[in-house]
């Protein structure tokens, strides 16, 4: 029986933290982990389990065995293979932390060697190709070529609180609580792992905070696990990782290999682009083929490339699995992009941001896809502001000059400046079929209350407030009497993952329309007034295996950024001295929460860039990895200037949250790159890394 | 064995092992959830607790350590004028945070204002580098403090001018 009364609403602390959530009777979970990869799984020999405590293994599974609803086939737990070190294969539950922990990790795995027949390494998750015009000839005739590969590095999501969820009974109910960006996915993911119907399950999400788009499918794992013991228990089950576990073995962001060729003509203008494109998705893929299409889009940028090639391909591996991470792929493609088109201009001595700014695709110009553009892209107007915000043509010029100069490394300050541009696309297609419905419900009450329900609704008082204030400004009706209700499945419409800044660019337009729905029905219509207001994911750009059709630039949102670097004479470490970001992202809902997001994603892509980073070790994150990353200390941030392009003009609001991802590495490497004479080609971007393999200054 | 410390101002007795930390005891037995127990490692700051005025990670001190002690957490230190201070601070500026890092957040710049009236830039920076989080962005954090700063300077100017 739904339970809409009982719905929490976001109020002035937000929604609760799931380890702040206190259930009496509560067992705790422990997973069993796989020690090796690539093997067949015999069995799982738990040590005898105390009273009030249960081994639960993929045995004990009486509904589906795998995540429902995604592209590839995700185990629960592992039954037959284990794919990856660190996969779950079994789980512990008992009323004592530190018991449960003990027992899974004395519990053995029992496996044996299956040969090649379970490498799952190299297999191919998703391939996208593209050629536009005759790529080899024009590669023949460039005057002149840029060739290199750049390379990222496996990021941490680092999110505001550990993954983890709740399951109990309520009654003839499963209860799941999990913080999660898409709470339609736990509720198929726990009904179908219980073998019992939708209407028995009941999914409240917790706070999410930061997560950078990793908790998309991963949460729908863990409370499978819960809502299992839960079962297996019959009491309240949580599983809430470590830091340190989830740290080495949830998602991580993919690793990129991007290997460029681009080439200009006589004219210096662009002529041809050979782009090959690897991720490695690790051992399972979801959103493979989604992040490819991202990447090898993202890769073109919106230049003019009258000949093309894009080869870009999936792989998995046997390390953990990868995430979405801020972008689904493009963020780790942009920074190539940015550098090779800042190589290409200083090869022919041309100031960055004018050659990036009239290479640029115009109206009437045709994207690889061989489709018009139609709509003017707006960079020209970004980077000028930019440019002149930070002073860029004349700093870039006087830094060239002094390292043209520089006679020693210790002869004058090492100083560079970057510009990179980008945009944040809305229009993929995602890789499952059919393509994600989101809807959202508004009621007007008697009492003149508005209430809104909807799984994209933020999870933070801050934000919720912009959409009361936009419920209230087109109803007329004061802030106060708005209420977001928390994303409860018993109250709020089934929707799609929430994720690229959807809850703006998805969910704030279902909140427009349904608002303006009421306002015309209330003077009509008797009270309470329902309504209910749906829209599919837009196909901006469809490439399948055989096919590309569109452009992804529909409902983009667009960004320049200029980041300032001065390199320490004795260790070539390089600190930015400033960061310029202009965006151009439709109507800006509130320019001071907009401003703050932007600045904070910028500190966050600067680590990304300068320090973050996971290394594997034979399929695994170290375990000393843990200890030495650090997030980006906000003592080594410059100040962050925002700047937007016309925010109040008259146009839909557009995710703008990725967009510093996308272009503050490319800035940067351009900038050390310049400061430092040579060119640097991965992330994170170390000049003794460059000068300790011979290519220093 | 028992451990008899002040807590937020008021005499508590707790029984604890050994192995029990700081910020367990005041989640589990307290019901105290304003700390959050997450890196487990001192570097995350989201459990920072006073410890006889002094900022510590709570998941880094033995629950039998704090026998005597004072401390204070954020649901103790939102009760007094300094942190009423600094919620004007932070309402000014508009500091929004996850949540999650809140509590550490609030007790650092707390902490700071009290032992400088009037932090600089760096200061703030170099107190809030304590809190490892994605969430906030350092301007506003600074903005945050300074305002709370000069709410501090007026209210304890005036308090001196009674």
């Amino acid at each position: 029986m739904k339970d809409r009364a009982a719905a929490e609403t976001v109020g002035a602390r937000g929604l609760p933290a799931l380890s702040d959530i206190a259930v009496p009777g509560l067992v705790h979970v422990a997973h069993v982990r796989a020690p090796v990869a690539g093997v067949r799984l015999i069995r799982v020999v738990g040590r005898h389990m105390p009273r009030g405590y249960r081994l639960v293994t993929a045995e004990d599974i009486e509904g589906s065995k795998c995540l429902p609803g995604l592209d590839v086939s995700i185990p629960i737990l592992a039954a037959d293979s284990i794919s990856w070190i660190g996969e779950p294969v079994a789980l512990v539950a008992g009323p004592d932390p530190d018991v449960v922990a003990e027992l899974a990790r004395l519990a053995t795995v029992e496996f044996e060697d299956a040969g090649a027949d379970l490498g799952a390494e190299g297999t191919i998750l998703a391939k996208r190709k593209l050629v536009a015009g005759d790529p080899d000839a024009a590669l023949a005739r460039a005057t002149i070529a840029i060739d290199d590969t750049w390379d990222s590095s496996i990021l941490e999501h680092w999110y505001s609180e550990p993954q983890g969820a709740l399951a109990y009974f309520d009654y003839d109910r499963i209860v799941v609580r999990a913080a999660t960006q898409w709470p339609s996915h736990v509720l198929e993911s726990v009904a179908s792992v219980l073998g019992c119907r939708r209407e028995e399950v009941r999914v409240l999400p917790t706070r999410l905070g930061i997560h950078l788009d990793g908790k998309i499918w991963y949460p729908s794992m863990l409370a499978a696990h819960a809502a299992l013991a839960a079962k297996a228990c019959k009491a309240p089950a949580r599983i809430l990782l470590t830091r340190e576990e989830d740290f080495r073995f949830t998602p991580k962001s993919a690793l990129a290999s991007i290997s460029l060729r681009a080439g200009l003509d006589d004219d210096r203008d662009l002529l041809v682009l050979d782009a090959k494109l690897r991720l490695d998705m690790g051992a399972m893929g979801p959103f493979a083929a989604e992040m490819l299409v991202e990447a090898g889009a993202s890769v073109l940028g919106a230049y003019r490339w009258p000949n093309a090639r894009v080869d870009a391909v999936a792989l998995s591996s046997n390390g953990p699995p990868a995430g979405a991470f801020a972008g689904l792929g493009a963020a780790g493609v942009f920074f190539a992009l940015g550098s090779m088109m800042s190589r290409l201009a200083e090869a022919i001595e041309e100031d960055p941001v004018s050659f990036k700014t009239r290479t640029l695709l115009g109206r009437s110009d045709l994207y690889a896809s061989g489709e018009s553009v139609r709509s003017p892209i707006p960079l020209p107007a970004i980077a000028s502001r930019a440019a002149l915000a930070s002073d860029f043509g004349r700093k870039h010029a006087s830094y060239e000059l002094v390292r043209k100069r520089r006679t020693s490394r210790t002869d004058g300050p090492m100083r560079g400046i970057g510009y990179a541009q980008a945009f944040e696309a809305d229009g993929m297609a995602p890789s499952t079929e059919p393509l994600p419905r989101y809807s959202l419900e508004a009621t007007l009450q008697k009492d003149l209350r508005l209430t809104i329900a909807c799984h994209g609704a933020p999870s933070r008082p801050g934000p919720s407030s912009v959409w009361k204030d936009e419920a209230s400004k087109i109803l007329g009706l004061p802030v106060d009497s708005v209420e977001i209700l928390g994303p409860d499945s018993d109250v709020a419409p089934p929707s799609g993952p929430g994720i690229r800044s959807r809850s703006v660019t998805v969910s704030g337009r279902l909140l427009a329309k349904a608002c303006t729905a009421i306002a015309k029905k209330r003077f009509r219509d008797p009270l309470p007034i329902l309504v209910r207001s749906s829209a599919r994911v837009d196909r901006g750009l469809v490439w399948t295996e055989d096919r590309i059709e569109g452009h992804p630039f529909g409902q983009a949102s667009w960004a320049g950024a200029v980041v300032e670097v001065e390199l320490d004479l004795w260790t070539m470490v390089a600190k930015p001295s400033g960061i310029w970001l202009c965006v151009d992202g439709g109507r800006i809902l509130s320019p001071a929460r907009a401003t703050k997001a932007l600045r904070a994603a910028a500190m966050d892509a600067l680590g990304a860039t300068m320090g973050e980073s996971v290394t594997l070790a034979d399929g695994a994150i170290e375990e000393g990895s843990y200890f030495s990353y650090v997030l980006q200390s906000p003592r080594d941030i410059p100040r962050i200037v925002v700047d937007f392009v016309d925010p109040e003009r008259d146009a839909a609001p557009r995710g703008i949250g990725e967009l510093p991802f996308h272009c503050v590495p490319a800035a940067f490497l351009s900038a050390v790159s310049q400061a430092a004479g040579r060119p640097l080609s991965s992330l994170p971007a170390s000049v003794p890394d460059v000068l300790a393999k011979g290519r220093g200054p | 064995m028992t451990v008899t410390f002040i807590l937020n101002g008021e005499d508590v007795s707790v029984r604890a092992t050994s192995g029990d930390r700081l910020v367990d005891v005041l989640r589990e037995d307290f019901g105290l959830l304003a700390a959050k127990a997450d890196c487990r490692k001192g570097t995350c700051g989201k459990c920072l607790v006073l410890v006889d005025g002094r900022l510590v990670p709570s998941c880094m001190i033995p629950a039998f350590k704090i026998k005597g002690r004072e401390v204070v957490t954020m649901e103790g230190f939102v009760q007094t004028i300094e942190y009423e201070d600094l919620r004007k601070g932070v309402e000014e500026a508009g500091l929004e945070t996850c949540g999650f890092c809140e509590s550490g957040l609030l007790l650092a710049l707390g902490s700071l204002l009290e032992s400088s009236a009037r932090p600089t830039r760096e200061e703030v920076l170099e107190a809030v580098s304590s809190v490892q989080c994605r969430c906030t962005d350092p301007e506003t954090t600074i903005a945050a403090a300074l305002a709370a700063a000069d709410h501090r300077g007026r209210r304890t100017y005036r308090r001196g001018r009674q």
